[in-house]
């Protein structure tokens, strides 16, 4: 399947579990839609993990933004402080994927200092930050990428329950909102 | 097994089968997940079927040569750092956490989801050893608040409505009276919040257990099991000896069908794969992952060949769902751990057949449980399996079981069954129509009228008459 087929794949599925998704070409594109979700969920604190250079460049953008604070993780490991109080008054926080699945339209997010787990789970928001180039079709397709790493989540939409007359509710423990972010590298 | 309560289940049967309420919810809800099921192998599995064998495969040569797959198990735990405890029954499981949680100065304890955890009591045992123990699936809390166990293995609060859930947490938190779930859910995740970073340890159950990289993987929709697994410095994975998976890629085999089966997602939100403790941050402390597996009697079925399918099981909860029994009782009605029809199996083995013996004959054998089964156990032969074994141990009425020793001898015996057959003949002018209620039977049946004349004897005079007939 050509790339382009499984973005739209990925799209589809990802809106369908109550996730959204936005292609961007390049980082002013990007910068936009973020600062409309920043004002649409009136985002204040932010926490960024720069482990790519687009993650960085962003952070680099937002840093000039005087309406929120955003820190990044790397910063925030020097400080030898505890991670989760660092991170429990964070609004969003936006991470940088390993791969996306077409098929179910699923995050693979491995866990490290650079991107602790936490950023991806105490925010109410959370952003994905990924490249076209780092698709696949399914799940079984990263199965050596899951055999090595040692700490990976496997993300498809916002938390969700129906522990209350299977009536569906976004938002119980993990965060409310999720965006994925794709720079579609061939357009670029 | 502490958490079980099947010496009732034909009382608990009369009161939950005259609760109109309970019936309408429990219906509601399982047809909902029942038609989310089919809705999703409809539009996006074509090769379900395939799917099936294929699972049921994976299962059967896991549980045949369960040992070998242990012994890797165990070998990639040690290199990867995970501490490890086996489990012979419940009391022991306790022991080891009790001990574990004092030996690191624990006192808040979060938990996520786990069976496993309600089997062995968990919950009263830390309670009464002086620990905090929080439930934090949104079900399992109501369910923690209302101080009931759960009626389904995946829903455990599907037999509350929203206005009871409503009134207890207005009661317990002194709130004002809501029943939109949106509300309750948004108090439930403030409150626990809360729990979640002042917990000293995370205690969660496991879906798959995998053999070749030691990979431990829990699957889940609200997030609360990465929170209990990645806040507090120490985890411990309570689980059972099935859940063990040879490879990663046998295990996201069986990840295609758990969550469809489940709920009709195509996946669970989350899904965690971890392989070692955390790595420390800063000046924080490392975190340590225990692993405890339960055994429990399960290791008799490992040894036998005629049920150990009932090991098979990925606790997706269909057969309850697809049961014409539970739908009209709910869970509570079994008095077990594990409800419904797989539960009416597996009880047998971790419980007492003796007392758990009736769960077998509360089902039609309609067999939809077989079907929807996702790694297709035999659940309605296993079901016999159990009333079979019951028999055998003597554990049926005297009654019953005098007249099918009769029965034995007259069909063995022509003279003792002509015998017996005129007998109910000459009786047959007592019954009326619809057949005669014999006390102490059953309540609902009537024992058929026998007929005038016996078959014998009709064939007898119908062919006298023929051969008298071509005679002529």
């Amino acid at each position: 399947m050509s790339k382009k087929i499984l973005i739209e794949k990925f799209k589809s599925e990802l809106i369908k579990v109550n996730g959204d998704c936005f292609v961007f070409k390049n980082l002013s594109e990007a910068l936009k839609e973020l600062k409309s979700i920043i004002a649409k969920e009136k985002i204040k604190n932010i926490a960024i993990s720069t482990k790519t250079d687009i993650a960085k460049s962003i952070f680099d953008e937002l840093k000039k933004d005087s309406s929120v604070t955003i820190e990044s993780v790397e910063e925030l490991n020097k400080t030898n402080s505890i991670l989760k109080d660092n991170l429990k008054n964070i609004d969003l926080g936006i991470s940088c994927a390993d791969f996306l699945v077409a098929e179910t339209g699923s995050v693979i997010l491995k866990s490290s200092t650079d991107e602790p787990r936490l950023l991806s789970l105490l925010p109410e928001s959370h952003i994905v930050i990924s490249t076209s180039e780092q698709i696949i079709e399914r799940l079984e397709d990263a199965v050596d990428f899951l055999s090595i790493e040692n700490w990976v989540t496997v993300i498809t939409g916002p938390s969700r329950t129906a522990d209350i007359e299977k009536v569906l509710v976004t938002g119980v423990h993990g965060p409310k909102k999720l965006y994925v972010f794709i720079n579609d590298i061939e357009i670029s | 097994m502490p958490n079980s309560n099947t010496k009732h289940f034909k009382a608990l049967i009369r009161e939950k089968l005259s609760d109109k309420k309970l019936r309408n919810i429990v219906k509601k809800a399982t047809s909902h997940s029942i038609s989310k099921r089919i809705e999703t192998i409809n539009n996006y599995i074509p090769e379900w079927e395939q799917l099936r064998d294929r699972a049921n495969f994976i299962r059967s040569k896991t549980m045949q040569n369960w040992e070998f797959y242990f012994e890797q198990l165990l070998k990639k735990f040690r290199e990867n750092g995970i501490e490890f405890f086996y489990a012979n029954n419940s009391s022991d499981a306790c022991s080891i956490v009790k001990t574990l949680l004092f030996s690191f100065g624990v006192k808040k304890v979060v938990k996520s989801k786990s069976m496993v955890t309600e089997e062995i009591g968990l919950n009263e045992y830390l309670e009464r050893n002086g620990f905090e123990v929080t439930e934090t699936d949104l079900g399992e809390y109501i369910i923690q608040l209302a101080n009931e166990k759960p009626s389904h293995i995946t829903a455990p609060a599907l037999h509350k409505s929203r206005q009871e859930i409503g009134e207890l947490f207005s009661e317990k938190f002194n709130i004002d009276y809501t029943d939109a779930p949106e509300k309750l859910t948004e108090f439930a995740r403030l409150i626990l919040r809360q729990k979640f970073l002042n917990a000293d340890a995370g205690i969660s159950g496991a879906n798959f257990l995998v053999a070749e990289t030691g990979t431990i993987i829990i699957v889940e929709n609200e997030g609360n099991a990465r929170l209990s697994i990645t806040l507090p410095k120490l985890h411990i994975v309570i689980t059972s000896i099935e859940k063990i998976v040879p490879t990663l890629s046998d295990a996201l085999m069986l990840l295609k069908l758990l969550p469809v089966s489940s709920t009709g997602q195509k996946i669970t939100s989350y899904v965690s794969f971890i392989k070692k403790p955390l790595q420390s941050i800063g000046s924080e402390n490392s975190q340590k992952i225990v692993v405890i597996i339960l055994d429990n009697g399960r290791s008799k079925l490992l040894k036998n060949d005629k049920s150990r399918s009932i090991l098979y099981c990925i606790k997706c909860g269909a057969c309850m769902n697809n049961c014409p029994i539970y739908q009209s009782v709910g869970g509570h009605a079994y008095g077990s751990v594990y409800p419904g029809p797989i539960g009416s199996i597996l009880t047998p083995w971790i419980n007492t057949l003796n007392e758990s013996k009736d769960l077998a004959y509360g089902s039609t054998l309609c067999g939809a449980c077989s079907q929807v089964c996702p790694v297709k156990i035999d659940i309605h032969n296993q079901l016999l399996g159990i009333r079979k074994l019951s028999i055998e141990n003597k554990y049926s009425p005297l009654i019953e079981r005098v007249i099918f020793k009769l029965w034995l001898l007259s069909m063995k015996n022509f003279k003792l069954f002509t015998l017996l057959s005129k007998f109910l003949n000459f009786l047959s002018p007592l019954f009326q129509e619809s057949g005669l209620k014999i006390p102490f039977w059953s309540k609902y049946k009537y024992f058929p009228a026998p007929a005038e004349i016996s078959f014998h004897s009709w064939w007898q005079k119908e062919v006298k008459i023929k051969e008298r007939i071509n005679n002529v």
